[in-house]
């Protein structure tokens, strides 16, 4: 079965990047799909590249990078939100005049057609919120 | 407005969605970015309603005017709905008589439910999120 | 149609819990992660969500004894009575999490 996965709250201010974590990696150990995980509101800053919590702390950013690397999931970033909360890429930055940006590598930006798509292509849809 | 993909959505199946907007617009961005959503849904052919629960409900409130704190009026996108099709609104009458609204002079038409409609209408969608 | 409702604030949202109540209906099942574990504690809220949805609720584990939260309040399929003859949650782990909302048609997250 496909899921796909809104994440609505902020890392480290809620508990809603780690939960929707532990549930991704319960669904694949299922043996079953994520169709797609969406960055929405504050969950966004989760494609921050310049987030760096202490050594001895768990790392959010890093365990999410590392899960859609291994598992190849298409994991996408509200663009509009993200431009919102100051989240640009190298090539928003050049569309704003901006001489600086800060999207995580692995991060794609997109627009709510994604989560729209992903929502009538899943067989279950679930949010994680603030 | 959304930002929305133009070729995305191949073989085109509406979903019935339920979008529940439970803050009124201006001490975040919830309300702002739940109806980004509905319009980018209405624009992809599914088939949206929205429920404004609680304080969400104050949104429907005539006379506001968010220029005074500078922001954007919401109420302008709540007009659009009808445009995008979007026309399954509702609010719940405990929050009716709570808030002490007046479903005819509410900014938009719309359905004051009671709790038997309420939990039907949860129950009759695919999808529900909340804002 | 049933609905998995997760939910997961503590019982001190007493609104949210409102909320929640009035959107169940017979059938559905009720899952308490994060902060929503300690509504265990709360055995009239309880005992309100499982009267509306005839289904006794269920809390995520891991959440549960995170918050260092009583173990004679969870249980599993096996021992649901307490040294004190009361009924126990149902604890459960990610994997039946996933479980559940592939048991109901959809899933809905009170926050």
């Amino acid at each position: 079965m496909k899921f796909a996965v809104l994440i609505q709250g902020a890392p480290y201010s809620t508990q809603a990047a780690y939960s929707a974590l532990n549930f991704c990696k319960a669904v694949l150990s299922e043996g079953h799909e994520i169709y797609r995980v969406f960055l929405y509101q504050d969950a966004v800053h989760l494609s921050t590249s310049l987030a760096t919590p202490p050594q001895d702390e768990f790392n959010i950013y890093a365990a999410w990078t590392d899960l859609a690397r291994e598992h190849n999931i298409d994991m996408v970033t509200c663009i509009a939100a993200a431009a919102r909360r100051g989240l640009i890429d190298e090539r928003e930055a050049k569309r704003h005049n901006k001489t600086h940006f800060n999207l995580a590598a692995d991060a794609e930006l997109s627009g709510l057609g994604q989560w729209i798509d992903a929502m009538i292509h899943a067989d279950r849809s679930i949010s994680f919120g603030g | 407005m959304p930002i929305v993909q133009l070729v995305l959505v191949d073989d085109v199946t509406s979903k019935r969605i339920l979008i529940c907007i439970t803050s009124d617009g201006l001490a975040n961005s919830a309300a702002q970015e739940a109806f980004d959503l509905a319009l980018a849904g209405a624009s992809f052919e599914q088939d949206i309603s929205i429920l404004f629960d609680g304080a969400g409900s104050r949104l429907l409130l005539p006379g506001q005017n968010a220029k005074f704190l500078g922001r954007k009026e919401l109420q302008k996108a709540l007009k659009a709905f009808p445009l995008y099709g979007i026309s399954k609104l509702y609010i719940t009458q405990k929050d009716e008589r709570r808030f002490d609204l007046d479903i005819n002079s509410l900014s938009q038409e719309c359905s004051a439910l009671n709790d038997e409609e309420l939990s039907a209408l949860y129950a009759g969608h695919d999808i529900v999120m909340r804002f | 149609m049933s609905t998995l409702h997760t939910i997961n604030k503590s019982q001190e949202h007493i609104r949210l819990y409102d909320s929640l109540t009035r959107a169940i209906t017979s059938g559905d099942t009720v899952l308490l992660i994060e902060d929503a574990c300690y509504s265990l504690l709360d055995r009239e809220l309880i005992a309100e969500l499982e009267e509306t949805s005839g289904k006794p609720v269920l809390t995520l584990c891991d959440d549960h004894k995170a918050r260092g939260l009583s173990e004679d309040l969870l249980g599993d399929t096996e021992n649901l009575t307490n040294t004190r003859g009361e009924t126990r949650t149902r604890g459960i782990s990610y994997q039946e999490f996933v479980q559940q909302a592939l048991l109901h048609n959809k899933t809905i997250s009170w926050f």
